[in-house]
């Protein structure tokens, strides 16, 4: 077994799961996440031949995966005509409309098809700050992931807390 | 603080989402890599069979048909502005293909500097000389070809040539309007990006 794919399972393992959510936040339609994933799948597996270490696993996958997600996205766009937001914008708009087959669905369901709803709309550079923080990763983490500093990670991840609270939580306590 | 408690809480439900467990083996993506770049070279050469058919076929009718000038000069200009459409489109193609072969460059690159890179080649698609070149030869080959047929046809009146022009002009218009408000949009996310860069250079953000 080549170190090439030992890397790449190594990455699976630790963050397969990882994965299927950033797919799933890039593309709705269960064909189009299919196909992105095995596209991310397969520029994973191809990246690790020049796999230098200068990052972490963690940071080279997350930067492969959302790099690869960018590109898929953009080149469905041409045909949805789709117009995505910043989260400076995204505060001021209005909240997506959940489909009546995810309102029959249970309450934490509901709030996951609303948080993929809203992560949808926004540009890449947001959506990979979003979705990173939702990982649980840090600042400093996503900075180095997206290539921006720690301390505008920290104002962006600021916003997105009170974007989160603002349309999920305080709505449901509502 | 409730903003960090409701984050923390869509956080929690975010992570214990139950995944399909998606996997594949090595060996499987070695065999859908050759399929994937099989399915391309086949792309690749339908496109490139294709093209120069076209091509041959319009420098047949310049050649050896018995045209009139203004035809065969409208002729000319249609296949120049094929030329340059294709040639737009295979180095738009090529310059996506090398990002995406160089997988690694996925990995040493962040993503802001990928997602601005691959916006430019989006505006860069639909602005400048390259764009300018193709719709001038194209609308113009247009005009011209059908000068000639159009006087042929209704020789007494020169309406049909008109109605012609008002066409030709409107689809040119509405091409340079589409292909204008694309790049302005793409172009006001780069220099989103742009200012995002210098205010991290500054080292705080905007």
């Amino acid at each position: 077994m080549s170190a090439q794919d030992d890397s790449y399972r190594k990455a699976v393992n630790e963050h397969g799961a990882a994965l299927e959510r950033l797919a799933r936040a890039y593309e709705a339609g269960p064909e189009d996440r299919r196909d992105l994933l095995q596209e991310i799948h397969i520029a994973l597996w191809r990246s690790f031949a020049g796999f230098d270490q200068r990052c972490s696993l963690r940071t080279w996958t997350y930067r492969v995966a959302h790099n690869i997600a960018v590109t898929h996205i953009y080149r469905g766009r041409r045909a949805k005509k789709i117009s995505l937001l910043s989260i400076e914008e995204l505060e001021e708009s209005e909240q997506p409309a959940v489909s009546s087959s995810s309102a029959a669905a249970v309450e934490s369901q509901q709030l996951l098809y609303q948080l993929y709803a809203l992560i949808q709309r926004l540009n890449p550079a947001d959506r990979q700050i979003i979705t990173l923080y939702l990982e649980d990763l840090d600042a400093a983490s996503i900075g180095e992931i997206v290539g921006i500093s720690p301390g505008y990670a920290a104002t962006k991840i600021h916003r997105i807390k009170r974007i989160l609270a603002e349309r999920f939580l305080e709505g449901r306590q509502s | 603080m409730t903003t960090d408690n409701g984050s923390d809480f869509l956080r929690a439900l975010w992570q214990k989402q139950s995944g399909s467990s998606f996997s594949m083996e090595p060996d499987d993506i070695q065999r859908r890599l050759s399929r994937i770049q099989a399915d391309l070279r086949d792309g690749k050469i339908l496109v490139y069979t294709l093209c120069p058919g076209i091509a041959i076929w319009f420098a047949y009718c310049l050649t050896f048909t018995t045209q009139a000038i203004v035809t065969r000069v409208g002729l000319l200009l249609s296949i120049l502005g094929m030329n340059f459409w294709v040639g737009l489109v295979w180095l738009y193609n090529r310059d996506r293909q090398n990002a995406l072969a160089n997988s690694d460059a996925a990995g040493q690159t962040s993503c802001v500097e990928f997602y601005r890179a691959e916006l430019v080649r989006q505006r860069n698609f639909n602005r400048g000389a390259w764009f300018w070149s193709r719709l001038l030869a194209l609308f113009a080959g247009l005009f011209f070809t059908m000068w000639e047929p159009l006087h042929l046809g209704a020789r007494d009146s020169n309406a049909p040539r008109v109605v012609n022009l008002i066409v030709i002009s409107i689809l040119a218009i509405l091409a340079v309007w589409l292909s204008y408000r694309s790049s302005r949009k793409l172009q006001q996310q780069i220099d989103a990006i742009d200012a995002m860069k210098r205010a991290n250079g500054a080292g705080g953000p905007p």
